[in-house]
Formats: structure tokens, sequence, C-alpha cells
């Protein structure tokens, strides 16, 4: 039986004086919010059941014609395939490099400097690197020419889709690091000791202590790998253009030439199914945080 | 360094004229207006903008200019257009206007001549609406796709501009869209088209869109010029010997894509397949290659590299297309016809060559492309401004223009059109040259002929030519196979087709 929580002793319950300031002081930041996001957001769910220009009402149609559509049906299919690969494996590798950062006691402050500065990076200059080094004519093909293997249009083929989440994953790591830091950082010693004390092993620590405590920091860190995993399309769209290879053919691309095309109708109805993809991945996400913290 | 007169952007200004009036004030006249600097002011002052007066027209450049000294200052500007010279007079009028009721919006992606013809036309007609044309990509840095979803925005928002030249846009997905008003009342109203481009515009019987000139893809052939009617009978007719100064794999695929990209736009697999195969066998056929200019004499022109040869090439290869027929290098040459002017080499080479000249497939390109936006709050201004631009004081301006009149009557006088005292010469080498004078009546006529029986408007979408051009380059240069090639441009056309 879960035991009820407590109010901590501190908090008042919230009275008509209090109401009014806390509104008012909140005021300014929930007008933005309305006027910015949410009104955007409804009325970009209510052309999702209008024609293009807004004309007539035509129900359900959008959603089937967007579901319906080839392009968009890859664009998902891409976009989803990258989400499943690209998440998991910056998780891990980022939080392998906190741990190991942890132990190092010389350089750290350089260490983690290195690790944020893609971040630091212009996209554009992110992109003239992807371009001199992965170009048909480019370091790399110029590099398997010297050792006698055929070069490639290593942009345009298989390998496009590799380079993405080769990029995603350089960008992103160092910003990871540093909020599993601070989430270990958290994490009282004491424990750690108490543990070693009672005969607990590292992998022990590591699957009983640090994995249950970091869980709000896990939290955090897969919602934000999520968001930044759609801002990938800056570089797809940047070296590859509007009709890149398919295999990074992504979500953000087909919206970006709907509206080209005046396709409003189908934008609106593509943007109000991926809000509700990713709003209920993220309420798992929040389920899953909640349940463990339920448990322990 | 420091100037007595500053003038802005004077790089963007290639022909322009002074004068100093009585009182010390210094007037500039160019294409976009007239202004004046006062003797201790700092700042130019616009007195007449160019898009109101003859300043503004496309082809007109002052060459002087002179102050009357009187009341008021009286403006006189010696300048060339047309083909000729004149002398225009402007006095300050105590009664004009300053400002208009009502502002009419032109937008196009790319500057087009005509337009700017008719909104100086329509300007100077007009006392209660002043029309603005906006030319995105010569004002600003951004790609054809930046002005396209700016524009698209304004639409969506129930503005946008009143008239709206559709090169370069969706205009399919306009018409779906029901943003076009339907102009068939005024193309009625206005003078008459040719009706073949009326007719190859009109959808269910309505027009959304007419274009304010027309081009004519034409054939030299020494054989029959009929075997350019589709890409099959080409690559089975074509005859070698080789081409290989005037087309490179690049050029070439340019040029198939221009005149033959119905079958490879449908992204039908068959019809892909035999685009690649013909392009493959034609490629062979004319010998291109990626020397393009190989041979041409470097003293021809002047002193130039292979790579400025090669660029020139690149854009237009008309000179070594004659080049090659002369020299009995090759059997054809293709080209656009787009004035009578402009047509006096090719009227040489069927004059003193024997060569036959054709349509390609009866197909013609439309110039100009206008619409009228159906959220416009002007439609009557903008309906007016539509039959300035196909009325005759617009469309008869076109002699030394880069399309033909689409005016009929105006076409019909161009065609009739003689100049006497007209003429170029093309060197051909050292001491032989070819010397083309005005097209004779019959070639003129011919060419009209051509032009008035083209029925299908030639289709080009920029975005998928960029998409398609280097996979058919690797098919014409061997790299790739047809049948490969086609794979892969059928990959790409799915996902575009499908969105």
């Amino acid at each position: 039986m879960r035991r009820p929580r407590r109010r901590p002793s501190h908090a008042r319950p919230l009275d008509a004086p209090n109401m009014g300031a806390v509104i008012g002081f909140m005021a300014p930041s929930l007008i933005g919010v309305t006027i910015m996001f949410l009104i955007p957001t409804a009325d970009v769910v209510r052309r999702s059941f209008l024609s293009s220009m807004g004309h007539s009402f035509v129900g359900l149609d959008n959603y089937a014609t967007v579901l319906t559509n080839e392009s968009f049906r890859l664009a998902m299919s891409n976009t989803g395939r990258f989400l499943i690969t690209c998440i998991p494996l910056l998780l891990s590798l980022s939080l392998l490099m906190a741990l190991l950062l942890n132990r190092v006691t010389w350089c750290r402050v350089l260490f983690m400097t290195s690790y944020l500065l893609p971040l630091a990076i212009p996209v554009t200059s992110v992109v003239l690197i992807i371009q001199s080094v992965f170009h048909a004519n480019g370091l790399l093909s110029a590099l398997c020419a010297a050792t006698g293997n055929a070069p490639a249009d290593w942009l345009n083929g298989k390998s496009a889709f590799w380079i993405l989440v080769s990029c995603y994953l350089w960008k992103n790591l160092g910003y990871n690091v540093v909020l599993w830091m601070a989430g270990l950082a958290a994490i009282p010693q004491s424990l750690y000791e108490a543990a070693r004390v009672d005969g607990a092993g590292e992998w022990r620590c590591f699957f009983h202590i640090t994995m249950p405590l970091l869980a709000p920091t896990l939290a955090m860190t897969a919602t934000l790998a999520l968001v930044n995993s759609f801002k990938v399309f800056r570089e797809a769209y940047l070296v590859a253009g509007q009709y890149p290879h398919n295999s990074i053919y992504m979500l953000q691309h087909v919206l970006s030439n709907w509206f080209a095309n005046l396709d409003m109708q189908k934008i609106s109805a593509a943007a109000t199914l991926l809000m509700l993809a990713i709003v209920l991945a993220i309420v798992t996400i929040r389920r899953v945080y909640h349940g463990k913290v339920g448990t322990s | 360094m420091d100037w007595d007169y500053d003038i802005p952007d004077a790089d963007a200004r290639p022909s322009m004229a002074m004068a100093f009036s009585g009182d010390g004030s210094l007037y500039l006249a160019d294409s976009t207006g007239l202004y004046r600097h006062a003797p201790d002011g700092t700042m130019w002052e616009n007195v007449m903008e160019g898009g109101t007066c003859s300043l503004g027209l496309p082809d007109f450049s002052v060459g002087i200019l002179t102050v009357a000294d009187g009341e008021h200052d009286t403006i006189v500007a010696r300048g060339y257009g047309g083909g000729g010279s004149g002398v225009l007079r402007y006095v300050f009028d105590a009664e004009a206007s300053q400002t208009t009721g009502t502002e009419l919006n032109i937008f196009s992606l790319e500057a087009n001549e005509t337009v700017q013809r008719a909104v100086v036309e329509f300007n100077r007609s007009q006392t209660d609406v002043r029309a603005n044309y906006t030319a995105a990509m010569t004002t600003g840095g951004g790609t054809a796709q930046d002005y396209i979803k700016t524009l698209n925005t304004e639409l969506l928002a129930g503005n946008g501009p009143d008239v709206i030249l559709l090169d370069g846009l969706p205009m399919d997905s306009y018409i779906e869209k029901d943003v076009l008003m339907d102009i068939t009342a005024i193309a009625d109203g206005a003078e008459p088209i040719l009706p073949n481009v009326r007719k190859a515009y009109a959808a269910d019987g309505k027009l959304y869109g007419v274009p304010l000139g027309v081009k004519a893809p034409i054939a030299l052939s020494k054989g029959d010029a009929d075997m350019f009617d589709s890409l099959g009978q080409l690559a089975e007719q074509a005859e070698p010997p080789l081409s290989s100064i005037a087309f490179s794999y690049e050029s070439l695929a340019r040029w198939l894509l221009s005149h033959y990209n119905e079958g490879l736009y449908s992204g039908e697999p068959e019809a892909v397949n035999a685009f690649m195969s013909q392009a493959k066998k034609l490629s062979d056929l004319i010998g291109a290659t990626d020397r393009l200019g190989e041979g041409w004499e470097s003293g021809m022109g002047g002193e130039r590299t292979q790579q400025q040869i090669r660029e020139e090439f690149l854009r237009n290869n008309e000179a070594p297309q004659y080049y090659a027929l002369i020299k009995n290098m090759a059997t054809a040459a293709v080209l656009e016809a787009t004035s009578v002017d402009k047509f006096l080499m090719a009227s040489a080479l069927i004059d003193e060559y024997g060569v036959n000249l054709g349509g390609i497939g009866n197909k013609f390109i439309g110039v100009g492309l206008v619409g009228v936006n159906k959220a416009s709050a002007n439609q009557e201004a903008a309906a007016e401004f539509l039959r300035t631009a196909l009325g005759n004081n617009v469309q008869q301006a076109t002699n030394f223009r880069s399309e033909f009149p689409v005016n009929e009557a105006a076409l019909d006088a161009a065609i009739e059109h003689e100049e006497e005292a007209f003429g170029v010469s093309l060197a051909l080498g050292e001491t032989e040259s070819l010397v083309g004078s005005w097209p004779t009546e019959t070639t003129r006529k011919k060419l009209k002929d051509i032009i008035k029986t083209a029925s299908v408007p030639i289709q080009r979408d920029a975005v998928l030519d960029e998409m398609l051009l280097p996979e058919i380059i690797a098919v014409l240069d061997g790299s790739v196979a047809p049948q490969a090639g086609a794979d892969k441009v059928g990959n790409l056309l799915k996902t575009y087709l499908s969105e």
C-alpha cells in the first residue's frame, strides 16, 4: 500500500491574497506562452480539420491523406529509426563518459570543456566539416583512393544515415555528459561507502545505488535527447537539400516541402499527430520515472 | 576619399546621367528614377520614381541629362531604348498628387522585362492606382525556396500580392487551393492573345494564368527537322558526325530535361527507362563529351582559356553549334527563338547553307506566367494591369526583347517588321566568318507558323531538374548503366511525386 505524501511543514495552503500574487508574477510568462505557443498550437489543430486555405471543414480527411501518404510514411519511419538508434546510444555513451570522467581528478574541466565545444560550433560550420569530409571528392574519398579502395558519395548513399547519427552524437554528447555529471554529484558518497562496507562490488553499486538515484536525471536527459533529435534536420537540410537520400529524409523535410506547395492542411494534420506522439512519449517517460520513485 | 556628392549603390546603377541646375542642385537620372541633391544638402530626394515614367522602361538607358532653368526646373533626358533614341522632358506639376489612394502589388521571383514595361505603362495611365513591382530574388540574398515560403505565408494569412508571376511557383497547387482568380473574363476583355497559348493554359475551360511572352524551341537541321518531335525519334534518326564542341554531358542533360521531360516527370518506370536509354543513345550518336569547347579556335571572340570557353558554352552554346554545322561537324543545331532580331545567325544558316527550320515537338515556352490573387482587395486594378500587360502598347515594344509577344497582333507586327541596316557576324576562324542579316520574309513566316501551331507548353521544375541532373549525367558519360540510372531516378521521383 502506498503511503500518502505528507506536505512539507514549511508549505502553506494557497489563500486568496497569495493566489493574486502568484497569478501576478506568473502573468507575463503565461501571457507569452499563451500567445506564442498555446494559441498557435490550437490554430494548427483547428486547421488540421479544414481545407488548405481554411475555407471548408473536411473532418478527418487530412489525417487520412497524411497517414496514407508514402512520403510521410517514409519520413516517419526514418525519424523513428533515427530516434530508436540515437537516443539509447546517446544516453548510454554519455553516461559511460560521465562515469569515467567522475573518476578523473586531473584536467576534468579541460575534458568537460572539450566535450561541450561541438555544441558551440555553428550549424553552418558543422555542415562545412561534414561536406569536406564526406563529399564524393572529400577527405574520406581521398583516403579511400589513397589506400586502394573505391571512393564513394557518402552523403548520397546508405552511409548518409550513419553520418547523421554520428553528427548528432558528436554534437550532443557533451551536453548530456554535463547533465549526468550533475546527477552523479548529487548522489551521497556515504551510500557507496556503506555499500562497500557491506561487501558490494562496483556493478552492484552501479545497479542498486547509481542507476536508481539517477532516475530523475535519466528522465530529463531522455526528454532533452528526444527534443534535440529533431534539430538534426538543420544539418541534414543544409548538407543534402530538400530531397536528400531516402535514408535521411526526415519528417521536417516533408513538412518543409509541403509548405512550399501550400499544403497547410497536411502540415497541420502531420504536426498534430507528431505532437500527440511526442506528448505520449514524454508522459510515458514521466510515468516510468514516477513509478520508479514510488517503488524506491 | 571625401566626395562632393555620395551616390548610394553606385555599382548597381550601370547607366545614369547627372546635371546641375541654376541654383546648384544636382539631378541624377537612371532606371530607378530622378533624384535631386540640394546644394548644401546631405541626402538625395527622389523627385520621380522610375516605375512611373519612361526612365523605368527595361530597355531604356539615359545618356545625357540637362536642366533648363525657369520658375521650376525642366528636366530633359536624352536616352536610348526600343532600338532607337529620343528625348524625354519632365516639368514640375503643382497639382500632381504625391501619393495615390490604392497600391497594386506585383510579385515575381525573377525580374521580368514585360512586367517592368507594363508597370511603367500602367502607372502612366492611372492616377488613382500605383503599381509596385517586387522581383524578390534581385533584391535579397535568399534562395527561391525562402521567397516561396514567405509568399505562401502571406497567402495563407489572406494577404499576399495582388498580381503574381507564377514562373518558378507551384501554380498547380495554387489552382488546387483556390488561391488564383479565374481570369478568363479578363483575358476576353484584353487584346486577343495567341489561341494556341490560351488553349494550352486553360484548365476546365478556365484560365488561371496567362504568359506575357513565348519562346519557341527550334531545330536547324540538315535533314528532316521532324526527328526532333520526340526523344525516341531523335535517338533513332540523329546522325553523326560529332558535335563535341557544342554539347557536354551536362549541357545535353540540361537540354533533354528542358525539352523532353514529360515522360520523366511522370515517374512511370517504362517512361523513365525509355528516357534514360534514348538519352544515352543520343549522347553516343552526337558525341557529347566532357570536353566542352575543345576544338573551338581560341582566336574566335578573343583570347580565352578552355575553362572560360566551357563556362560560356554551358550558358549559351549557339555559336559553337553554328560553327559545328558549317564545318560539317554536326547535322543539326537546337536553340530557343526569342525574337526576330536574335535570329540573324540562324537565318544566315537557313539561307546560305540550306538548313531546315522546324519546331521541337510542337512545344513552346511560356514566359512571365501571370495570375491574380483571389484574396486581392484590388481585383479591378489587377484586371486593368493584366489588360495593360497584354495590350498592344506593351506587347508591341518587343523586337529587341527576350521573348516573342503573346498578343496576336503584336506578334504579327513583330514578324512583319523589317530592319534593313542590321547585321551581325560570327568569326569562324582567322579569315572566315558567317554574316547574319535580317531574316527573310519566308523565314519569318515559318517562325510565326512554328509559334502559332505549338500546342504543348514546356513545364520546367527547377527542383526536380537539379535532383535528376547528376543521375542523367552519370548515364550519359557511361559511369552508370541506363537501367541502373533509371532505377535511381525512379526512387528520387517516387519521393518527390508522392508528396
